[in-house]
């Protein structure tokens, strides 16, 4: 009897809902699904956890780890090559402006004027300075001459005391 | 007692607020720039494009030795003729010091000068038409020299 139910039961055949199970304390069925059960707890409690893709894991836990310890350097890198990047752009922009003849031409022309009036603004207003000087030349020589000759006739400061 | 001393103080801090007011002579050129009354002319030429000027084939040798010198030009020109009142009260020229002011039927003139070591040398005439900074390595001798520059140069012109 208990052969024949534990290899309808290992057969998939069993169903409980068709046939009545004897489940009483002590009765072959009751004793055999404790065991059953048992061996099932014991089986997976003894199994230790098997992984067959650990590491395959690992590895890729590894190439993560690796990868996210060089991508802030590489962001620097790439960061610092874009800034050089940028900077050498504008540079070569700025040096390779290229204005046309005409440009240049005008550019010349208006730096000249600007030199130009200031310039001769400049000259005229010390030549207008160097004359007021020249005219007050004469009173100056007077002015001097007539020092020399109080410095002369004034007797009384040429004398020494000892 | 109280009221007067707070008056005092509003007055001393308007008076400070006024004093700050004094544009430097960059903002003042592109405020004139800009006063579509003053009808300005306005032409800039930096260090960079002197360089430029210097480099080109268009330009006289004496003219390029010259302008190697210099590191902003900047002119304003205007027919209204306020130009000189202008900068004059609205300018800070506390830290320019006057070299000349001539008065004629034109008008007012004035130069300034501002010497300032490891800084290039600035120059600035004012008049009621025309404004013009000069800055660079030169001195007032070579800016006069300039016209002796554009004679030998062949290329001098009539204002």
């Amino acid at each position: 009897m208990y052969d024949k139910k534990l290899d309808e039961f290992l057969d998939g055949d069993l169903h409980p809902g068709q046939r009545k199970l004897d489940l009483t304390e002590g009765s072959i069925e009751k004793e055999f699904f404790i065991s059953f059960k048992k061996l099932i707890e014991d089986n997976n409690s003894e199994v230790p956890e098997f992984n067959p893709f650990e590491k395959i894991e690992n590895v890729r836990k590894k190439r993560i780890s690796i990868a996210k310890r060089i991508l802030p350097y590489a962001a620097t890198v790439i960061i610092l090559l874009g800034f050089f990047m940028v900077y050498q752009n504008n540079f070569s922009k700025k040096s390779k402006t290229a204005y046309s003849n005409q440009e240049i031409l005008e550019i010349k022309k208006n730096t000249e004027m600007a030199l130009l009036y200031f310039s001769k603004e400049l000259n005229a207003c010390m030549a207008k300075f160097e004359d007021a000087k020249q005219l007050q030349q004469p009173a100056n020589e007077i002015r001097q001459l007539k020092d020399l000759k109080i410095e002369k006739d004034n007797t009384l400061e040429n004398i020494k005391f000892n | 007692m109280k009221t007067k001393l707070i008056l005092i103080l509003i007055l001393i801090s308007k008076l400070g607020i006024a004093q700050v007011s004094y544009q430097t002579i960059d903002e003042r050129f592109r405020f004139v720039m800009n006063h579509q009354a003053l009808r300005t002319s306005y032409f800039e030429v930096n260090s960079e494009m002197f360089n430029t000027l210097a480099e080109s084939k268009e330009v006289d040798p004496e003219f390029k030795a010259y302008i190697r010198k210099l590191s902003t030009l900047k002119v304003a020109q205007s027919d209204s003729g306020k130009l000189y009142m202008n900068f004059k009260t609205n300018c800070d020229l506390r830290k320019f010091e006057r070299l000349m002011m001539k008065k004629d039927e034109n008008g007012l003139m004035s130069f300034y000068k501002r010497e300032r070591k490891g800084f290039p040398n600035e120059f600035l005439l004012i008049s009621d038409k025309m404004v013009i900074y000069i800055a660079g390595e030169i001195d007032l001798k070579s800016i006069g020299e300039f016209e002796q520059v554009m004679e030998i140069a062949g290329s001098a012109f009539d204002m």
